[in-house]
């Protein structure tokens, strides 16, 4: 039997694969954290309206009172505008960006991992 | 340049991304696994895309081979069932004694030099039931343990032992020694 080195074959097919692949993971990754990142962004904004439509940002005019004014009453402003903070919004766009951090964290060695399939793809990709 | 990497490593860095460290295990086992194959399926053609396809196989799980366990038995069972799934696709065309007479041969002609006596013992082996025969041939020519031919085989250690005893014994009365 004439034998023929199925090396080049195979890693010909192998470079293919792992280009779909890594192209694939790349998207889902991105489509994931931008799908999240957009949520995080419309639960802020709504946030930033409802504090817009109380009027809540102009409690921040207290910072361009006098020291005094402001020692003694810093507390109590404070106070007002925690109580004012539209917080079931807040604490969902929070854990939407926990979430976003927690898929960073649990996906390091992957992306560790894409990163170096990328560069050798691209080695690949240079040689003649 | 010449340092050995053993095949755990290997499997290793390609499961770390180096996609490339893929080319030593293919380098590594092609030949073993064209002889592995060719012995079930008797055409050259069929085998080589049959290693190919066993090669993709693997590359496409390598992330499950546990490095602790010995890879060599993974890829055997990876190209057997590649095999049988070739084989339930199309029927073998060559007969037993056209494909052996072009493979390399292995240990049970050991002490044998003369290439009519090599003939003798490769048809001997042919005429051996195929349990027997394929047990024969992944312990002397794909050079397997008891304990890898049973994973291979999905046989018990002890059934091993004792079809390649049979075996030997049925190749004795073949021969005549």
């Amino acid at each position: 039997m004439k034998t023929m080195d199925l090396t080049k074959p195979v890693m010909e097919r192998v470079v293919r694969l792992e280009r779909q692949r890594t192209k694939r993971w790349i998207r889902v990754f991105s489509a994931t954290v931008g799908i999240l990142l957009f949520i995080v962004l419309v639960f802020l904004a709504q946030a930033w309206i409802r504090l817009s439509e109380r009027h809540t940002w102009d409690l921040f005019t207290l910072l361009l009172e006098d020291k005094e004014i402001i020692l003694e009453f810093w507390q109590d402003t404070a106070m007002v505008f925690f109580e004012e903070l539209p917080q079931k919004t807040l604490l969902t766009a929070g854990a939407v960006a926990t979430g976003i951090g927690m898929l960073f964290i649990f996906t390091v060695r992957k992306r560790a991992i894409i990163r170096r399939k990328m560069r050798e793809l691209a080695k690949r990709t240079k040689e003649p | 340049m010449g340092e050995y990497i053993q095949d755990e490593e290997l499997v290793r860095r390609v499961q770390e991304g180096d996609i490339f460290a893929f080319e030593h295990l293919i380098r590594r086992y092609q030949q073993k696994l064209l002889s592995f194959v060719m012995r079930i399926i008797f055409d050259g053609q069929a085998a080589q895309d049959v290693v190919q396809d066993t090669f993709i196989s693997l590359y496409k799980t390598i992330d499950r081979v546990d490095t602790k366990k010995k890879f060599s038995s993974y890829l055997y069972t990876i190209a057997r069932n590649t095999t049988i799934s070739s084989l339930r696709a199309k029927k073998p065309a060559a007969s037993i004694d056209e494909s052996i007479a072009d493979t390399d041969a292995g240990a049970p002609e050991d002490g044998i030099t003369s290439q009519e006596q090599r003939e003798r013992v490769r048809r001997a082996i042919a005429k051996l039931e195929e349990k027997y025969r394929r047990v024969v041939e992944l312990y002397y020519f794909s050079d397997l343990s008891y304990e890898e031919i049973g994973k291979t085989l999905r046989l018990p250690v002890n059934t091993v032992r004792t079809h390649l005893a049979r075996a030997k014994q049925k190749l004795r009365d073949i021969l005549n020694v």
